[in-house]
């Protein structure tokens, strides 16, 4: 049975456009036989005039008409149909092949050859409307989609990235293939005022690309909040996403930390390689050491690498989408074209930008397959930076990141004499026993805690120079000398602060101590480390420690040192 | 056919992956092992042909060496093209996969 009224509720209104008004009759005739509404034109010209008014959901079109024919008719209707679905049905006596190809190229969807049996135009008039209640139907539902994703996406980058640092510190800039990304861009200050950076490339892209965003923010931003180092975010990250996405499906990532002093370190697992940029030229290279966060249960290289760089350097980051991106001859767009715009940016030209235009230029209309994404980073901070933050070590750990909140901190500042007078060494390990029972690690940690401790006081406090170590006897004028300073010390400070939290069948323990004194250069140390005979006398200290300790940093030039340590099943 | 696969003897099968080793062979890579349950089976994924790889056919190999693992068996790549060798060398997986020129 046919349908007179269409599923919207709306009359069945069809047009009939030709130019023999007995035809005309005929078909209008037939149409209200099955119910519908019609109304008439004579040539292509009153059938454009008609369907801009009445808006038909069917067209019966005659070929040779005058005035305009059926063919431009048509071209003109389905222009102003635009994205509604409005059938259009050749209705025309006996006519040759190409007639037939040039009307169906304009736009018709059916061909009916006069005479016909009157089942087969209704036929025909049936199914195409099913057809278009059918496009409407999808139409509706892709609106209604695409609508919901643009939300989604909203909230999603929102809850993700509105966390990020002003962009005039940090330059970020994405652009998804599809509304949804599968970059991530991060950034936050540590409460000592470091600066944290992290770009992140989940497989694929679009909606399941997307999903790992939130839980991999919510680490970076509460631990880098937390005062954590950057090599344990990039740990705790991995064991996050480990647990969290199927095989097959993994984060490519990079992560810097660039201090007040003007030192970064970066780390790169899985992303092109990051570059340092002064003065026009590339002068360092970052290349991925490591498999993407996600694929090993445990990460066998956290190591960062360290570079100093002066305020006009700039430290690029990078997803794969800017390199592999393609132009119309299918070549990659690569790092030769890239490096060419980095060497011929102007000074104080923003380079994000001029990268961006000159892969626009490269891809030129050409489809973008990948998410695309670039980061700068200066190689200086903003002066409010400190102020900004919480000036002091955050003595807080993250609940929600290790298990049920379990932490105690003690903390203990000796000025003066009474540096003379006690060490705060017996003092820490007695807090610690009572408070975690024995366990077969505080020896090491007693040793740590010494080496932190004597280090902080003897150079720092008291200006004493480990080179007197270097020989016999300037060893014993070394602690002569000691003895003497100390007996004389009046002004100077020394701060210790312990913080244990408790985890599932061990523990974790900070040890921060800082002195009142100048630093000293801690990169010069920490990288010839064990690598002279000369340093046999002095340097074990810290190389010890360093073996010790799961990380160990130096800040405020050399002044304040942190060393984080594990203990139980976990380690 | 952008993915066969030849049984070289009952412990050994050779992955045979076309031209563009990416998403669209998801499936036909798939197919190729995952009725394989032999135990110590070794999958020799042959990328002698493939000029490109993106990062989900670094998943897809995940895949296949979950698969190998839990037969005790190993996956190993063998001879990929200097674009591939790019992208396997920046994911690392040699720290995990054997790669044979």
């Amino acid at each position: 049975m046919p349908q007179s009224v269409r599923a919207s509720g709306k009359e069945v209104l069809i047009l009939i456009a030709d130019d023999v008004a007995p035809n005309r009759e005929l078909l209008a005739h037939m149409v209200k036989n099955m119910g519908f509404e019609s109304i008439m034109a004579s040539n292509g010209h009153e059938a454009i005039e008609q369907f801009e008014r009445f808006r038909p959901d069917l067209v019966l079109m005659d070929i040779s008409m005058p005035v305009m024919n059926g063919i431009d008719a048509t071209r003109e209707i389905k222009q102003q149909a635009d994205e509604r679905f409005v059938p259009i049905v050749f209705v025309s006596a006996a006519v040759g092949p190409e007639a037939i190809r040039s009307a169906i190229e304009a736009g018709g969807d059916d061909f009916l050859q006069m005479p016909f049996p009157y089942e087969l135009l209704e036929g025909k008039i049936i199914a195409l409307l099913r057809i278009s209640e059918l496009y409407s139907e999808v139409a509706k539902l892709n609106a209604l989609r695409s609508h919901e994703a643009e939300l989604a996406e909203k909230l999603l980058s929102n809850a993700v990235e509105s966390g990020n640092v002003p962009n005039s510190q940090v330059r970020m800039h994405k652009q998804p293939a599809e509304t949804f990304s599968g970059d991530v861009l991060l950034s936050a200050y540590r409460p000592n005022g470091d600066l944290n950076v992290l770009l992140g490339d989940f497989t694929g892209h679009g909606l399941t690309a997307a999903v790992g965003a939130l839980p991999l923010s919510e680490t970076f931003r509460a631990m880098t909040a937390k005062g954590y180092e950057a090599e344990e975010i990039v740990a705790q990250i991995n064991r996050k996403l480990g647990q969290l996405l199927p095989t097959g499906k993994f984060l490519a990532t990079a992560m810097l930390t660039l201090t007040a002093e003007g030192t970064v370190k970066i780390w790169n697992g899985g992303l092109p390689d990051v570059l340092i940029v002064s003065k026009g030229k590339v002068v360092h290279r970052i290349a991925s050491s490591h498999p993407p966060l996600g694929i090993l249960k445990k990460l066998n290289d956290t190591h960062f690498q360290l570079f100093k760089v002066e305020p006009e350097d700039r430290i690029l980051m990078l997803s794969d989408g800017v390199l592999e991106a393609v132009n119309a001859q299918d070549e990659q767009y690569s790092e030769a074209r890239l490096i060419d715009v980095i060497e011929q940016c102007p000074k104080g030209f923003d380079l994000i930008s001029a990268i961006l235009s000159s892969l626009q230029n490269f891809m030129h209309g050409q489809v973008q397959r990948d998410d695309i994404s670039l980061i700068t980073v200066p190689g200086w901070l903003e002066n409010n930076t400190l102020e900004q933050v919480k000036p002091a070590y955050a003595f807080e750990v993250d609940s929600e990141e290790e298990g049920i909140l379990d932490t105690w901190t003690w903390h203990i500042e000796l000025q003066g004499q009474s540096l003379h007078r006690t060490s705060p060494v017996a003092q820490a390990l007695s807090r610690l026993q009572e408070s975690e029972g024995p366990r077969p690690e505080w020896q090491q940690v007693f040793t740590v805690i010494t080496e932190l401790y004597v280090n902080a006081l003897d150079h720092g406090v008291l200006g004493l120079s480990s080179n007197m170590k270097r020989t016999p006897e300037g060893f014993a004028r070394y602690f002569d000398e000691r003895e003497k300073r100390l007996q004389s010390l009046d002004s100077g400070k020394v701060s210790l602060s312990l913080q244990h939290t408790r985890m599932p069948g061990g523990g974790r323990l900070v040890i921060r101590v800082e002195d009142s004194g100048k630093g000293f250069d801690y990169d010069w140390w920490l990288k010839n480390l064990n690598q002279s005979a000369e340093r046999q006398f002095s340097g074990r200290g810290i190389s010890l420690v360093k073996n010790i300790c799961e990380y160990l940093t130096f800040s405020h030039n050399g002044s304040v040192v942190e060393a984080v340590m594990y203990f139980g099943d976990k380690h | 056919m952008t993915v066969s696969v030849r049984q070289v003897d009952d412990k050994n099968i050779v992955i045979v992956v076309g031209e563009q080793f990416d998403y669209s062979l998801h499936q036909a890579f798939r197919n190729a092992y995952a009725q394989v349950q032999k135990p110590g089976t070794v999958f020799r994924v042959d990328l002698a042909r493939a000029k490109h790889m993106d990062s989900s056919a670094l998943g897809m190999i995940l895949l296949l060496k979950e698969h190998a693992d839990k037969l005790g068996g190993r996956v190993i790549l063998s001879k990929p093209a200097e674009n591939v060798v790019k992208i396997l060398t920046i994911a690392n997986f040699n720290q995990f996969v054997t790669i044979e020129s």
